[in-house]
């Protein structure tokens, strides 16, 4: 195994150091499950960006994206024995991650799925949205305003939905990849991006 | 088929990365709500992949490292099944040890508590005294 060490960016840290080899995450999480540290370190250097990029997109704040992030890479470490070789490390990151959001999206309580004007059938699944119905505003989403528009348009979403449209697109995983992240099937997938891409739709395009 | 049910499937199709069914484009030829809708989908997809991305704090990973070091400290760490085997096979040692101890150990209901004092020699009437009384008769 090749390694060479890269320093930690903080000066807390000072003389513990990350070792960088060639290995897969896949190679690294073994290493990890027999209790190897320095695998456990280049890990969470790789995995961090990304588990931090997607609690800091669905959560929507710094400080409980740091914690939800923190969360998840203690909860991998803590469940290192219990890893399946099966899999994606990334998936599993990214299940833990988006787990840890939702849970403390429930706990805040703050999304309503009312806000947009969405209402509920009876049966609760089915949700109608009104869309424009006349011709579409220009949007460039080079514009700051636009992106301001965009984010806050995903925060308006239900967790679920919005999970699925981030992992979709902002992390760029296929539809299989999203149903093993949300524990659903790809139908399940199908059903919660296209709720989301309509709501993002009334959200984005409606005409005030 | 309605709008709805053709939205549905332009999403689903927009994800498979396929082409709309025959039906579909049918639809969407006539249909100017749900020809917005299949171009929108590309337009959402791109603004998302366009947002910035936010980079994890600096010190991120230094403080994930020492979370799970006091983690490990407040918590033992699962044993492994090694160690489980290992800890079963040192004490099925110990335990034939003191079994086998106790079968080699000194009686202890009172019928064999006289007996053994009676091979000492220390209880009046013992097998000595006898030995000894035998001897004299000779």
């Amino acid at each position: 195994m090749r390694y060479r060490k890269k320093r930690l960016p903080d000066a807390s840290s000072a003389g513990h150091y990350i070792m960088k080899s060639d290995l897969t995450n896949e190679q690294l999480m073994q290493a990890v499950s027999r209790d190897d540290r320095h695998a456990f370190a280049e890990l969470v250097e790789r995995l961090t960006d990304q588990v931090y990029g997607l609690a800091f997109r669905l959560l929507g704040n710094e400080q409980d994206a740091r914690d939800a992030a923190q969360d998840t890479l203690v909860n991998i470490w803590q469940s290192r024995h219990r890893w399946s070789k099966r899999g994606a490390v990334s998936t599993w990151a990214y299940r833990i991650t988006t787990n840890q959001c939702l849970n403390r999206l429930r706990s805040r309580k703050r999304w309503r799925l009312l806000s947009i004007g969405a209402r509920l059938d009876d049966s609760g699944d089915t949700i109608d949205v009104p869309l424009p119905s006349e011709n579409l505003p220009d949007i460039d989403i080079e514009k700051s305003e636009a992106t301001q528009r965009l984010k806050i348009a995903i925060g308006k979403l239900p967790p679920r939905e919005r999970a699925a449209i981030l992992l979709r697109h902002d992390q760029g995983l296929s539809g299989k990849e999203v149903a093993a992240v949300l524990n659903t099937t790809v139908y399940g997938v199908d059903s919660l991006l296209f709720r989301a891409r309509k709501r993002l739709r009334a959200l984005l395009f409606e005409k005030k | 088929m309605n709008c709805h049910k053709v939205q549905k499937r332009l999403s689903k199709s927009f994800d498979r990365g396929l082409k709309p069914p025959d039906r579909v484009h049918r639809h969407i030829a006539h249909c100017p709500e749900c020809t917005r809708f299949w171009r929108d989908l590309t337009v959402l997809e791109s603004a998302i992949q366009a947002l910035p991305r936010a980079a994890a704090p600096g010190d991120l990973t230094a403080r994930i490292l020492a979370a799970t070091r006091e983690s490990q400290r407040s918590r033992p760490a699962i044993p492994r099944p090694a160690w489980v085997a290992a800890l079963a096979i040192v004490l099925a040692l110990v335990g034939g040890l003191w079994y086998g101890s106790r079968l080699e150990a000194p009686p202890t209901t009172e019928t064999q508590t006289v007996i053994a004092e009676a091979f000492s020699g220390n209880v009046p009437g013992s097998l000595w005294e006898f030995e000894s009384i035998d001897n004299n008769s000779q």
